[in-house]
């Protein structure tokens, strides 16, 4: 009877510890949790490279802007052609439609400026379309540039818009020798579904 | 029998123990596995911040400076120098004259033998060289007026062959009358030729207009008074004798006209240390860095024929043949580049990356473009 009396104490003892099943489930839900662990900071380090086709995207605003600029001071363009495609403000030619730059609801993929004639080296224009599309060159694994190993990326995730905008004056007259630079550049990322976009706003006048 | 049954149960048995501490190896295992996969992240994630950080500081400075280009050089951003011994640039008017793009100095280009100052002037491969098989790295150097110092508001007064004096003229202040003075207070407020600040120091170079003429010398002394002290031998090779076409010694004692600073800005990599430097060198001083690791840097120029009313487009070394643009940059001057791409500016990571193995090492590029905006003017292209 002892014996039994005891033996019943022990069985409550074992119950109120850990069991072997218990530990490997507590195991399981650990590990589910360290995985989830995982997926942070591989999220993080993905933010991290975010940020590098961030600045990708900047400088491919800025890149777009400059050449608008340049063109403007060497005059190789006229003011008429500074603005997108198909417009009919044309004070310099008097033609019906006017600019080159390509239409602005449709975004166009990275193409090279062309590099002979009076629209060379401005980029964004419908005389781009067809061009090869901007590369990056990565040095490869060597990390030394024009070697074997050298990978050319495509910007293929990449898409770009210029739009030409009116500027109004306070009450409402739209200013001759002003216009507005939108420079929109879209990019996926493969940690985000929808597209991140960076925006540069700017105005070009006439004259330098 | 009873009690050491009781005993048996209340403990662990040893295949109890074996499994127990095998599963807690496991997971204690795990557990380091993920910390070191957490610092590994944090360390990578520093990194990139802090390099993005220095990149974006570095690339800002040499955006702002190129975009800055022939400002206020009313003159086509092209000034000739004297020519005797060949100007250079890339040196310093300290002892023992230090001359630092890739060990030594680059001499100005010339036109038909005569050396330019221009607004900007292109390094084709003028830097030095990192890894054998990329070439050599290429160097800019860019010349604009100096807006810190209202050198223009004095009277500057040739005194003898070395020695310009700068007065302010009275009545002060000459609001009106004064053409040349950029001070917005007129002489007031002007700074003391003197000042430790903004003053003239030993290496600054100086554009003056006598009239018609315009020669570029360089400070060979602090300035301690009025009088400024442009003497022969300095690190530039800008100072030359009398008689030498474009230089002060030959502009007459007595002659009067006004001086300006210029900033003839030169961005070059320098390897001597470990790792890499962007460096910076304004006119005869010191170079200071701008960013570590920079492990490339190439660029390409835009320029515009205005013959044809055609741009020449991505040219890395204009004028020259090959220029990288089919020629279409044939016999047209540095003063004629209207934007400048940065081709390439490489930044790396610190070495440091190498003890987490490849997973360390990092990279960014700047490959953008910057119009040279004080480089182009209307007079010189078709206007519409």
């Amino acid at each position: 009877m002892i014996g039994h009396g005891e033996s019943s104490q022990v069985r409550q003892r074992a119950e109120s510890g850990v069991s072997l099943l218990e530990v490997v489930i507590s195991m399981a839900v650990l590990t589910v949790g360290m995985v989830s662990m995982l997926g942070v900071f591989g999220l993080a380090m993905a933010s991290t490279q975010t940020s590098q086709q961030s600045l990708i995207a900047k400088q491919l605003a800025n890149e777009a802007y400059e050449t608008i600029v340049t063109a403007r001071n060497t005059g190789q363009i006229t003011w008429d052609d500074i603005q997108n495609t198909g417009s009919s403000n044309c004070p310099i030619s008097g033609a019906a439609s006017c600019g080159i730059f390509a239409d602005p609801t449709t975004p166009q993929p990275l193409y090279q400026a062309i590099t002979t004639g009076s629209y060379a080296g401005i980029l964004g224009t419908t005389y781009d379309v067809g061009q090869p599309e901007q590369t990056l060159q990565d040095p490869g694994t060597d990390g030394i540039y024009y070697t074997a190993d050298d990978v050319l990326i495509p910007l293929t995730g990449y898409k770009r818009t210029v739009l030409i905008g009116q500027v109004t004056d306070a009450t409402g007259n739209v200013l001759a020798s002003l216009r507005s630079v939108t420079i929109t550049v879209q990019y996926s990322t493969p940690q985000t579904n929808t597209p991140k976009t960076y925006i540069l706003n700017s105005y070009i006048s006439q004259y330098q | 029998m009873s009690d050491r049954s009781t005993k048996r149960k209340n403990g662990f048995s040893l295949l109890e123990m074996t499994i127990s501490m095998a599963l807690g190896g496991i997971v204690l295992a795990a557990a380091v596995q993920i910390y070191i996969q957490g610092v590994q992240a944090a360390w990578t994630t520093t990194q990139r911040a802090e390099m993005q950080q220095d990149f974006r500081a570095a690339s800002n400075i040499l955006t702002t400076d190129l975009s800055l280009a022939g400002a206020g050089l009313n003159l086509g951003a092209a000034i000739a120098l004297p020519a005797a011994t060949p100007p250079v640039y890339g040196c310093a008017q300290t002892t023992g004259k230090p001359c630092y793009i890739n060990g030594g100095s680059v001499a100005f280009p010339t036109q038909l033998g005569t050396p330019y100052l221009y607004g900007l002037i292109p390094g084709y491969q003028k830097g030095p060289t990192l890894f054998a098989l990329q070439g050599p790295t290429d160097v800019v150097t860019v010349v604009y007026t100096d807006n810190n110092f209202y050198l223009d508001c004095y009277t500057a007064t040739v005194t003898n062959t070395t020695t310009v004096t700068f007065t302010l003229p009275t009545p002060t202040p000459p609001a009106t009358g004064s053409t040349n003075c950029t001070s917005p207070t007129g002489n007031p407020g002007v700074q003391a030729v003197s000042d430790s600040a903004v003053g003239l120091t030993a290496g600054d170079v100086v554009l003056f207009t006598f009239g018609a003429a315009n020669v570029v010398a360089e400070v060979t002394a602090n300035a301690a008074g009025s009088a400024v002290t442009f003497a022969a031998n300095d690190a530039l090779n800008l100072n030359q004798a009398a008689g030498v076409s474009n230089s002060l010694a030959s502009v007459a004692t007595g002659k009067t006209g006004y001086g300006t600073r210029l900033r003839v800005v030169s961005y070059y990599i320098d390897n001597s240390p470990t790792p890499p430097r962007l460096m910076q060198q304004v006119s005869g001083h010191t170079p200071i860095p701008v960013a570590e690791n920079i492990v490339y840097l190439q660029f390409t120029y835009d320029l515009f024929n205005d013959t044809t009313n055609k741009p020449a487009v991505g040219c890395y070394n204009p004028g020259a043949n090959p220029d990288g643009c089919a020629l279409a940059s044939a016999n047209l001057l540095p003063k004629q580049i209207t934007k400048i791409n940065i081709a390439n500016m490489a930044m790396d990571s610190t070495v440091m990356g190498a003890q987490y193995g490849s997973s360390g090492y990092q990279r960014m590029d700047l490959q953008t473009s910057v119009s040279a905006r004080n480089l182009t003017y209307t007079n010189n292209y078709p206007l519409h």
